[in-house]
C-alpha cells in the first residue's frame, strides 16, 4: 500500500491532514457561532472548550505517537486516576508538600507506562490486550489505594492549577500549549516522530533497517503514561476532588482526537497539530451540539460519522492521487517511445 | 530455559491468586474516623446478648448493591445494617459485592447466584434495575433464602415474594420538584443536571420537571445532557448549562456525585451566592459543603441510606424469633435544607461530615 | 521413545495450554473454596458465562482472519435494545423485532467489512467509527425506558428443556457451529490464511475482500446471539446494554488462546477463555476477596494468561 514512509508522500500526507482538520475546526467553529449567541462569547471559548478540552488535548499528543506506532493504549484513564489518586493523596492525607505530590503522581504514571511497555515489547503481547488489563489492574489498584471514593476539598494552590488563568487564557490550556510545543518538536524534529511513522508502516523493516524498536515504543508509552498522570492531576485540580471514576472515557476521546486529525495507523503519517486541533474539535462539537440541543448520544453518532467518512474521504482522495500519478507515468513512458 | 519461565510464570500467578484470595474480606469501610469515634459508644450501648443465633455462627447476609464505584451511598446501607445489628445483640457478617459499571445487570445475577452457592443465609440485593431484578429474585425464591429488595418501592412485593424496603422514588421527585417551586416562589428559571439514561434519572428528574410545571406553569427549566452520573460530565455540563443561561437561580442534581462538579462549576464561573445548589442523597461529602462560607448548597433530598439497612437488621431479627416481616418497608425521603440536616440525620452520621 | 512422549505432550501443551491453565485454576479454587465443585456451582459456571463465549466466538472470527471489531458491544446492545423496546414500546410482534435486529446486525457487520475492503481502513478505526454511529443511535431511541424481555428470549435465556438449561443448549450448538465452520469449510481455511499472510492469502486465490465482509457479518451474527441469550437471561436492558462486551469478547478470546495477530485460533478458545474469566470471577465471589481486589485480579489474570500464551509462542 504505502510505499515510502519517509520523505515527500509522507509529508505532504501530513500537511493535507492538518489541512482538513483545521478547515473542519474553521467550519464547525463558523456554523456554531451563526446558530448560537452564547458561543460567540469568547469566554465561552475560552472558559467551555479550551480549559476541559486541555486534558484530551494533553493525552492526544501522547496517543500520536502511539498511534503512528501502530501501538494502542487503553489504559490512560486508569493512569490518570492512579496517578492523581496517589498524589493527591500524598498532600491531602500525609501533609507532603503539594509539589512532591504532584511529583509522585507523575512517577506513578511513568512506571505504569513502563510496566505496559514492557510486556508489549520484552513478551511481545498485543498492545490492545495489555492495555485492557492494565486497565482493570489500574482501576482496582485506585480503589484500593484510596480507600475513599471521593476526596473533596483540596488545597487552594494545587486547586489553581486547574481553576487559575493568565490574562483570561485557562491555566490548563497553557500546560497544554507547553506540552503541545513539546511534543511538535519531539515528532516533527527529532527522530521519535520519524521512527514512530516508520515502525508504524512496518516494524520488521524498521527493525532490520537497525532502529531499536524497543526502545522507542517503550518510550512512546511512558511518555503517555506521564501525560496521563498530568491530565488527571489537572482534573482534580479543576473538580477540586478526587474520584475513583476519573478518566472513564478518556481513551476513546484521545484516540478519536488522533484519528480525526489525520494521523494514520498503517503509517503513513502522523500529525501532532492534526491530533490537538482533533481534541479541540471534539469538545467543539460537544459544546456546540449541546446548545443545539442535539443529545449525548447523537454526538456521539456525529463523531463516528464524521470519523468514518474523513478516513473514507482521505482514502479516495489518495487513491485518486495514485491513479492520476500513475496514469501521468504511463503517457510518459509512451510518450517517450 | 522457556521452560522453566513457563514454571515460574504459572506458580507465581497461583502465587499472586492465593495472596489476593487472602485478603483479608475487607468490608468497604466509609470515612474511618467517624467510625472509631463512635465505635466505643456503640459498644457500650450494646443490648446484652440475646443469642438469637439460628445455627452456628453470626447469621450470613449477601449485600448487592447496584454500584460501589460511583458513589458511597451503599456503603452507609452496610453501616445501618451493621450498627442496627450490634444493637440488636445479632451477630451478623455481611458479604458486599457490586458490579462494575458496566454489564451491570448481568454481574449482578452473577453475583447474587454466587451467594446462594455460598450458602447465605439472607439476600439484601439493590438491582440495577427495577425489572431487572426478576431473575434475582426467582433464584432466590428457589434456593428458599429470604430476599430484601431496595430502594425502589415495588407494587406487589408479596407476589414476588420478596421483602420489599423501599423508597417511593416518584414521590421524592415530585417533592423535590415541590420544594424548588416554593422556594423560588415560581422565580426560575432552574437548572437540571441529568443523570444516566435509566431509571433513576426518570424517578428524579422528570417527576420533579412534572411538578414544577404544575406548580409553576411560567417557570422555565433547563435540563442538561445525560451525564452518566461523572462528576466529570456532570461539571462540563453544568458549565454549558449556567453559560447559556446565566439567570439561572438554582441548580437541581439528582446525585451527589453530580453536585460535586456543579459545584465546581459555579466557582469557576464567578457565580458563587447568585446559584443555588440543590443535591439528592446529601452523602456526608456533600453535606461538608453546607459549613462553607457562603454555603454552596441550599440542602437537598435527604435519603436516609443507613435506614435501609436499619429496616433489614430489625426484620431479620423478627424472621428470627419465628415473626413474620412485613413485605413492604417503606424508608421516606425529606427535602431539607442545611440547618435542618439536624433534624433528620443521626449524630454519627453527621459527625462523618466533619 | 521417551523423548518423543515428551515433544508430543509439549505440543499438547503449546497448544492447549489454556486448557491446562483453566484446570489448574479450577483446581485451586476448590481447595479455596469447598463450595466451588458442587453441582450447582459448576451448572451456575456454565450458564454464567455462555453469553460471554459466544460473542467471544463471533469476534474469533475476525481476529482469526487478521482483524479486530470494536463494534460488536454496539451491535449487542442494539439487538438487545431494539428486541426488547420495539416489541415493548412500539407495538411490535416480538419476532419482527428480532428479524429486524437480525438484519441491522447483518447490516452493520457488512458495512464494517465493505468500509475496510474498499477504502482500505484499519479495522481498529473503522470498527471504533460505527461503535460510536450504533450506540448512539441505539441509545438516542431508547433513551431512560427499560424494556423487559419478550417471551420467546425470555425461553432463550432463562428456561431449560428435559433439565438442561436452553441457554447452554444454543452455546453449545453455536460452538459446533463455529468449530466446523473454522475447521471443516472453505470459509476457515480462508481465515487463516488471510490472518497468518493477507498478500499470500490473495495471490493464492483467497476472495480476501468478500471473505472479510462474511467474518464481520458472522461476527455480527453471534452478536445477535449473544444479545438474544443475554436478554433472556438478565430480563431487562437499558440504554448501557452491551457496552461491556466491547473490550471483554476480545479478552476473553485472547486469554483462550485466540492470537490478536491473526491466523491462530479455534471455537473452543473462545470457550475456554469465557470460562477462565468466568472461574475467576466465580472464585472471587466463593472466597470473599474484597470487591477492591477484584479489578486488579482480574487485570492481572488476563496478563498472567497472554503472557504464557507469549512464551509459548516464542518457542515456536
Amino acid at each position: 500500500m504505502n510505499q515510502s514512509k519517509n520523505g515527500k508522500i509522507s509529508s505532504f500526507f501530513r500537511r493535507a491532514a492538518q489541512l482538513r482538520i483545521l478547515f473542519l475546526v474553521f467550519v464547525l467553529f463558523i456554523a456554531l457561532s451563526i446558530l448560537s449567541p452564547t458561543f460567540r462569547k469568547l469566554e465561552f471559548i475560552l472558559e467551555n472548550v479550551l480549559r476541559p478540552a486541555s486534558i484530551i488535548g494533553i493525552l492526544s499528543l501522547g496517543m500520536t505517537f502511539i498511534l503512528a506506532s501502530k501501538g494502542l493504549d487503553l489504559s490512560v484513564g486508569s493512569i490518570a486516576a492512579l496517578s492523581s489518586s496517589v498524589g493527591v493523596m500524598a498532600f491531602y492525607k500525609y501533609d507532603y508538600p503539594i509539589w512532591l505530590g504532584i511529583v509522585i503522581g507523575v512517577l506513578i504514571g511513568i512506571l505504569f507506562g513502563l510496566f505496559n511497555a514492557f510486556f508489549i515489547t520484552k513478551l511481545r503481547v498485543a498492545p490492545f490486550i495489555v492495555t485492557i488489563a492494565t486497565l482493570s489492574i489500574g482501576r482496582g489498584l485506585t480503589l484500593v489505594l484510596s480507600g475513599n471514593l471521593f476526596t473533596y476539598g483540596l488545597p487552594d494552590s494545587f486547586r489553581d492549577i486547574g481553576r487559575g488563568s493568565f490574562f483570561s487564557i485557562p491555566t490548563p490550556f497553557l500546560i497544554t500549549l507547553l506540552l503541545y510545543g513539546v511534543s511538535y518538536y519531539l515528532f516533527n524534529h527529532t527522530r521519535l516522530g520519524k521512527y514512530a511513522c516508520a515502525i508504524g508502516s512496518n516494524e520488521t523493516a524498521a527493525r532490520v533497517a537497525g532502529i531499536q524498536v524497543d526502545r522507542y515504543k517503550t518510550f512512546y508509552y511512558i511518555f503517555i503514561g506521564f501525560l496521563s498522570a498530568l491530565a488527571g492531576l489537572i482534573f482534580s485540580a479543576r473538580a477540586n476532588m478526587v474520584a475513583i471514576t476519573t478518566g472513564m472515557g478518556y481513551e476513546l476521546d484521545a484516540i478519536a482526537s488522533v484519528i480525526l486529525g489525520g494521523t494514520s495507523m498503517a503509517g503513513g503519517g502522523g500529525s501532532i497539530t492534526g491530533s490537538f486541533l482533533g481534541a479541540i474539535m471534539l469538545m467543539l462539537l460537544d459544546n456546540g451540539l449541546q446548545l443545539l440541543g442535539i443529545n449525548t448520544f447523537l454526538q456521539k453518532t456525529i463523531v463516528g460519522m464524521i470519523i468514518i467518512i474523513g478516513l473514507a474521504y482521505a482514502a479516495w482522495q489518495d487513491e485518486q492521487a495514485r491513479k492520476s500519478a500513475r496514469k501521468k507515468m504511463t503517457e510518459k513512458v509512451l510518450s517517450n517511445q | 530455559m522457556y521452560k522453566k519461565l513457563l514454571a515460574l510464570f504459572v506458580v507465581a500467578s497461583l502465587l499472586i491468586i492465593g495472596v489476593v484470595s487472602c485478603a483479608p474480606a475487607e468490608e468497604a469501610a466509609p470515612a474511618e474516623e467517624a467510625m472509631e469515634e463512635e465505635a466505643a459508644p456503640a459498644e457500650e450501648e450494646e443490648a446484652p446478648a440475646e443469642e438469637e443465633a439460628m445455627d452456628e455462627g453470626p447469621v450470613v447476609i449477601g449485600y448487592s448493591p447496584p454500584t460501589l464505584e460511583m458513589t458511597d451511598f451503599y456503603v452507609w446501607g452496610q453501616e445501618g445494617l451493621e450498627r442496627k445489628a450490634t444493637e440488636l445483640g445479632l451477630e451478623i457478617d455481611v458479604i458486599t459485592k457490586a458490579p462494575s459499571t458496566h454489564a451491570a445487570a448481568e454481574e449482578q445475577l452473577r453475583i447474587v447466584e454466587d451467594f446462594i452457592t455460598q450458602g447465605v443465609d439472607y439476600i439484601w440485593v439493590v438491582p440495577v434495575s427495577v425489572e431487572a431484578g426478576d431473575p434475582i429474585f426467582e433464584a432466590a425464591n428457589e434456593a428458599g433464602i429470604p430476599i430484601f429488595v431496595g430502594h425502589a418501592l415495588y407494587e406487589d412485593p408479596e407476589a414476588l415474594n420478596i421483602i420489599n424496603v423501599g423508597t417511593d422514588f416518584e414521590k421524592t421527585g415530585t417533592d423535590v420538584g415541590n420544594w424548588i417551586s416554593d422556594y423560588l416562589a415560581c422565580e426560575g428559571p432552574v437548572g437540571i443536571i441529568r443523570g444516566a439514561a435509566g431509571e433513576y434519572d426518570g424517578w428524579r428528574v422528570e417527576s420533579a420537571i412534572a411538578a414544577m410545571a404544575a406548580k409553576c406553569p411560567d417557570m422555565e427549566v433547563f435540563a442538561s445532557d445525560y451525564t452518566d452520573w461523572l462528576t466529570e460530565n456532570g461539571l462540563n455540563q453544568a458549565k454549558t448549562l449556567l453559560t447559556a443561561n446565566p439567570d439561572i437561580k438554582l441548580v437541581y442534581n439528582p446525585s451527589s456525585t453530580l453536585t460535586l462538579g456543579t459545584v465546581q462549576a459555579i466557582d469557576e464561573l464567578g457565580m458563587v451566592g447568585e446559584v443555588e445548589v440543590l443535591d439528592y442523597d446529601l452523602i456526608p461529602t456533600v453535606q461538608k459543603m453546607c459549613k462553607e462560607d457562603p454555603p454552596k448548597v441550599v440542602g437537598g433530598l435527604a435519603m436516609l441510606p443507613y435506614e435501609y439497612g436499619a429496616v433489614v437488621a430489625d426484620l431479620i431479627q423478627k424472621d428470627l424469633n419465628g415473626e413474620e416481616m412485613t413485605y413492604t418497608n417503606e424508608v421516606p425521603g425529606v427535602v431539607v435544607e442545611c440547618d435542618e440536616f439536624v433534624t433528620v440525620f443521626p449524630d454519627w452520621y453527621l459527625a462523618a461530615a466533619e | 521413545m521417551k523423548s518423543k512422549k515428551i515433544n508430543k505432550f509439549r505440543e499438547f501443551a503449546g497448544n492447549n495450554g489454556m486448557i491446562l491453565v483453566l484446570i489448574v485454576l479450577m483446581g485451586f479454587m476448590s481447595l479455596l473454596s469447598d463450595k466451588f465443585l458442587s453441582t450447582s456451582n459448576l451448572v451456575n459456571l456454565a450458564i454464567q458465562n455462555c453469553t460471554v463465549a459466544v460473542v467471544a466466538m463471533g469476534i474469533s472470527f475476525v481476529l482469526i482472519s487478521g482483524g479486530i471489531d470494536l463494534s460488536l458491544g454496539s451491535i449487542v446492545g442494539m439487538v438487545a435494545i431494539l428486541t426488547c423496546g420495539l416489541t415493548e414500546y412500539n407495538g411490535w410482534q416480538e419476532w419482527q423485532s428480532i428479524l429486524f435486529s437480525l438484519i441491522l446486525a447483518l447490516g452493520v457487520g457488512a458495512l464494517n467489512g465493505w468500509i475496510i475492503t474498499r477504502f482500505k481502513i484499519e479495522p481498529v478505526v473503522v470498527t471504533l467509527g460505527t461503535w460510536y454511529i450504533v450506540q448512539g443511535l441505539v441509545q438516542n431511541y431508547i433513551l431512560s425506558r427499560v424494556p423487559t424481555a419478550p417471551p420467546f428470549t425470555s425461553f432463550l435465556g432463562s428456561e431449560s428443556v428435559f433439565g438442561i438449561p436452553v441457554i447452554v443448549i444454543v452455546t453449545v450448538l453455536l460452538i459446533l457451529a463455529a468449530h466446523l465452520i473454522l475447521k471443516r469449510t472453505v470459509l476457515g481455511q480462508w481465515a487463516y490464511a488471510m490472518g497468518s499472510n493477507p498478500a499470500a492469502a490473495r495471490l493464492s486465490g483467497v476472495p480476501v475482500n468478500k471473505a472479510r465482509i462474511i467474518f464481520f457479518m458472522l461476527s455480527a451474527f453471534y452478536g445477535f446471539a449473544c444479545a438474544l441469550l443475554m436478554t433472556g437471561r438478565i430480563h431487562a436492558v437499558d440504554a448501557s446494554a452491551g457496552s461491556g462486551l466491547v473490550f471483554l469478547a476480545p479478552a476473553a478470546a485472547v486469554v483462550g488462546g485466540t492470537s490478536l495477530f491473526g491466523g491462530r485460533g479455534r471455537a473452543l478458545n473462545a470457550v475456554i477463555g469465557a470460562l477462565i474469566m468466568g472461574v475467576i470471577a466465580n472464585g472471587l465471589n466463593l472466597t470473599r476477596v474484597s470487591f477492591f481486589w477484584q479489578q486488579v485480579a482480574v487485570g492481572a489474570a488476563i496478563l498472567i494468561a497472554v503472557t504464557i500464551d507469549a512464551l509459548q509462542r516464542r518457542r515456536d
